[in-house]
């Protein structure tokens, strides 16, 4: 596959800290995107396995140490991302990239999603929870509510969402100047067939439009029920 | 004093029947329970099953009112990891970690967590023990 340059254009120093299966296609993918790539592993014969496809990148050392992360080339590492599968290597690997080597970017694999709000305490990165992501997902599915949270932002404090208006909507037909948008929630597009609608006041809203909002997480109870009225 | 002990091995279990045994409270955390074998006599030692590094195992077992948290289990990086959250997400007053591998002491310095290393202690004692054994003679060879 010819490496091409990332979507952001700009190609990054990225180390990865775990050789299993998720370390493993995250260093080919982002290899795939252009970008440089050392993957630590402290496992000998996990190391072995990886040796023949990936070759000079790899590092044999324990990537949740100074020593190891030194090896890698951590200085001059623009993200850390570990992804190992126990929560608590992850974490001191980021925080060994922060503190030791001034890595600004880290980015840590969690399973137990109460895990992330440790993450934050200790200003160790980002924690990506597969669990939460799927949990979220699940949500999506069985959520009755015509409001989807689509992404998290500044690690959950405002919340991207989709909202879809049913005609029960007490806000079809007004404009978007009309509506009381509580304090710390934004209508940020209108998304009409496969037209995308950057909202002003004189918008008006129609039965099936899908919102896309943004809102602080204590403001999704709020918008909730300025668009769906009761039924929310 | 209130004392959680997070690991139920060879140390933490010591560790437990000493501190139970100078008069304090003590809770035992360990995901493992054929571990509790170890401190089965002590009726007065509370057991908690679970992992220490999950905040609802460590709330269970009462960090929020503990005096104090030895984080003892087989791996450092745990034990970093339980140490940070006693200190930061409980508040809990005096906090050490159990670190095998000399090297990450001075990691354990940065993070601000006060640690005992077993494998430097017996290091120390046991050239310590030698140096006093060979007290006084001279070597055969330079």
């Amino acid at each position: 596959m010819p490496a091409r340059k990332g979507a952001a254009g700009a190609r990054m120093y990225v180390i990865v800290v775990g050789g299993g299966k998720v370390g493993y296609y995250l260093t080919k993918t982002l290899l795939g995107e252009g970008h440089e790539v050392a993957i630590v592993e402290r496992d000998e014969k996990v190391c072995r396995k990886l040796e023949l496809d990936l070759g000079e990148i790899l590092v044999h050392a324990d990537g949740s140490t100074p020593a190891g992360l030194e090896l890698a080339g951590a200085a001059r590492a623009q993200v850390l991302t570990a992804v190992t599968g126990q929560d608590e290597t992850n974490l001191v690997a980021c925080q060994v990239a922060r503190t030791f080597f001034n890595v600004s970017r880290t980015i840590g694999r969690i399973n137990n999603p109460k895990n992330e709000a440790l993450f934050r305490v200790l200003n160790a990165g980002t924690a990506v929870s597969s669990t939460q992501v799927i949990t979220d997902l699940i949500q999506r599915e069985v959520d009755t509510r015509r409001i989807q949270k689509l992404l998290p932002l500044a690690t959950g404090k405002v919340n991207l969402f989709e909202v879809d208006m049913a005609d029960t909507s007490p806000v079809v037909g007004r404009n978007v100047a009309e509506l009381s948008l509580p304090p710390g929630s934004l209508l940020v597009a209108v998304l009409r067939g496969d037209d995308v609608i950057v909202p002003d006041g004189r918008t008006q809203l129609r039965k099936g439009d899908r919102l896309i909002a943004v809102a602080q997480s204590d403001r999704e109870e709020e918008l909730a029920r300025l668009l769906f009225g009761a039924e929310a | 004093m209130f004392i959680i002990v997070v690991g139920c091995g060879r140390l933490g279990s010591s560790l437990a029947r000493s501190m139970a045994g100078a008069g304090h409270q003590v809770t035992v955390v360990d995901w493992n329970p054929q571990r509790f074998e170890r401190i089965a006599d002590l009726s007065e030692v509370a057991q908690v099953l679970g992992t220490g590094i999950d905040i609802d195992v460590l709330r269970g077992a009462g960090a929020e009112a503990c005096d104090a948290l030895v984080a003892v289990t087989d791996h450092d990086n745990s034990n970093i990891m339980i140490a940070q959250t006693a200190e930061q997400m409980f508040h809990v007053r005096h906090v050490v970690a159990r670190v095998n591998d000399p090297r990450t002491g001075p990691l354990l310095e940065t993070f601000g967590i006060q640690s005992v290393c077993p494998t430097q202690l017996a290091a120390d004692a046991l050239f310590a023990t030698l140096q006093a054994d060979w007290h006084g003679e001279t070597p055969k060879s330079h």
